[in-house]
């Protein structure tokens, strides 16, 4: 299993030259099984760039992408609307979440495209380009070839519903999750039974500890934390405060040099493969 | 009068290594007039522009929004200002067939896509709908606000101050021949409606130091469904008006700052030969006029 990473930044996107190193881009994770499975988790601003790629790679005539996304705030799927693979026929995109509002995941996404704020087509519409289907996740597990997917609701602040995934393939285990809060101590079940022993966690570290953490997201020390409970192989920490400049981060990443766990920083264009 | 680009990308906010030099915040210019604070647009360059005031100790914002597309209205929940208690924000746009202002603003902030609703706004926040064609007073400042053609409702705004003029003219497709504009009725005579809107731009360009245009294309990538202008209608419209400064701004996500320089270098014998200085809009760049 390879993981590419397309968008690393929380909230907002930041372009500037303070956040150019570990990349301004919002969230969007790019994971190839063995077989060639295209997954993609969330679908923020490097959806645009990691789509761009992927007409070089089959989708300027037909592929098949699956879209996992962890819940609908903005920073996690304002890149659908410019994901030029969903312009072209022949193309099937698959877009995977749960809202818990009463509310279809597909309605819900609509409402990103009314005409009022949005510049480009309703991809929604069949005639239109790709062919797009909204899978509401009603269970917690799914194979995407030979790729295993498991899903649990984790706690974000006051949304109602936000997902972390766990990811399977050839040996390899990725465990996502991207915004996160442990306001209170049962927060941590589903996030440590999605990453026990995982090679990998990406994990939300909007904050520094010393910030206020009431806004539904951890901090670093959360982060690496929680991949110490979990035995993971690897600590990533993700979804950077939009302020966050690379010294920062490079700063808080060099705080962890001794710690038992590699704890290292998601940089945009970083890519990782994982196997037995 | 002066103005300074903190967002100048168009469509989508860009982070990517091609864009670092023109910048990839999206659309927002913030323009100092007698004493006055106001934005043009809420692009994600408003989180930096917004700091900036917040800094000096600016109390009183007009925030001039030409459209709700989401490039242009993405980075308000984001202004530092709406914490501030004692500060006022001022948002105004053209009236929407169908929705207020403040509909659309707080549909942006609503769950489940953000957890920062409307009504946790600590400033003094207020809506001000306009119609094609008023006139409106920001301190000394003269603001005039028209209609442009783009899908939706959107709006090109003028700021007289002194003898000064600057023109925000974006997004449009100032010459094109597809009719973009929304809830101009039933009979709405298509050609008449061009004439107008293309009129409406002439009006705010007239005799400006500095016309701000929307110049996502060039003529050879020209997409006649989209609603914006190649640098070509801008310099036409520059020269017919006695405008003296053109910025070409709404850049293209793709473009790299190597195809920016390439797009000054290729209209500028047009511009000098009409007497118009060209440039393509920077982050950071500030013009005192
Ligand atoms: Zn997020
Ligand atoms: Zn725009």
């Amino acid at each position: 299993m390879r993981v590419k990473l397309w968008g690393t930044r929380g909230s907002v996107a930041n372009p500037s030259t303070t956040t150019s190193q570990y990349g301004g881009n919002t969230p969007c994770v790019e994971v190839r099984g063995t077989a060639g499975e295209v997954i993609i988790l969330d679908a923020g601003i490097g959806l645009h760039w990691l789509g761009q790629r992927l007409m070089g790679e089959g989708f300027a005539s037909g592929g098949e992408a699956h879209v996992l996304l962890s819940h609908l705030h903005w920073d996690h799927i304002q890149g659908i609307p410019f994901f030029t693979p969903l312009l072209i026929e022949g193309n099937h995109i698959r877009i995977y979440g749960r809202t818990g509002n009463g509310r279809g995941l597909r309605d819900s996404l609509l409402c990103q495209m009314e005409r009022a704020y949005c510049p480009v087509p309703n991809f929604f519409d069949d005639s239109i380009g790709a062919l797009l289907t909204v899978h509401e996740l009603e269970t917690e597990s799914i194979s995407i070839g030979g790729v295993h997917v498991r899903t649990r609701q984790i706690h974000h602040g006051d949304t109602d519903m936000c997902l972390g995934y766990r990811i399977e393939n050839d040996g390899g285990t990725l465990a996502y999750l991207p915004d996160i809060d442990y306001t209170a101590t049962e927060h941590q079940d589903a996030a440590l039974d999605l990453a026990e022993g995982a090679d990998l966690l990406i994990h939300d570290a909007h904050h520094t500890a010393d910030e206020d953490l009431s806004d539904g997201h951890s901090s670093d020390a959360d982060a690496v934390r929680i991949g110490e409970m979990a035995g993971v192989g690897r600590v990533m920490l993700f979804h950077h405060h939009p302020d966050r400049s690379d010294d920062e981060i490079d700063a808080i990443v060099a705080s962890y040099a001794d710690r038992r766990v590699p704890v290292s920083a998601a940089a945009q264009g970083d890519e990782i493969r994982l196997s037995s | 009068m002066k103005i300074l680009f903190w967002g100048v990308r168009g469509s989508f906010p860009v982070a990517e290594g091609h864009a670092v030099g023109y910048g990839g915040n999206t659309p927002c210019l913030e323009v100092e007039v007698a004493g006055r604070t106001i934005l043009i647009d809420a692009g994600t360059g408003i989180r930096g522009a917004g700091q900036a005031l917040a800094d000096r100790g600016v109390e009183q914002v007009d925030l001039l929004l030409s459209h709700a597309h989401w490039d242009h209205i993405q980075g308000f929940p984001y202004l530092p200002q709406l914490d501030q208690e004692g500060v006022s924000v001022r948002v105004h746009s053209l009236r929407h067939p169908n929705q207020t202002l403040n509909e659309i603003f707080a549909g942006q902030q609503q769950p489940p896509f953000s957890s920062r609703s409307l009504k946790d706004v600590r400033a003094h926040l207020e809506f001000v709908e306009h119609e094609d064609g008023d006139c409106f007073e920001i301190g000394a400042a003269q603001v005039t606000c028209r209609r442009l053609n783009h899908p939706g409702v959107a709006a090109g705004y003028r700021v007289d101050s002194g003898d000064h003029v600057l023109a925000y003219i974006c997004d449009t497709d100032l010459d094109g021949a597809v009719l973009h504009a929304d809830g101009l009725g039933e009979d709405a005579n298509e050609t008449k409606w061009l004439q107008k809107l293309r009129q409406n731009a002439r009006d705010l360009g007239h005799s400006a130091d500095l016309l701000v245009c929307d110049t996502f294309f060039l003529p050879e990538e020209y997409e006649p469904l989209w609603g914006h202008s190649c640098p070509d209608e801008f310099l036409r419209l520059a020269a017919e008006v006695d405008a003296s400064g053109v910025w070409l701004f709404h850049h293209r996500p793709g473009r790299a700052d190597s195809d920016m320089d390439g797009i000054v270098e290729r209209y500028r014998p047009a511009a000098v030969s009409e007497g118009i200085q060209l440039h393509a809009a920077r982050e950071g760049v500030e013009i005192s006029l």
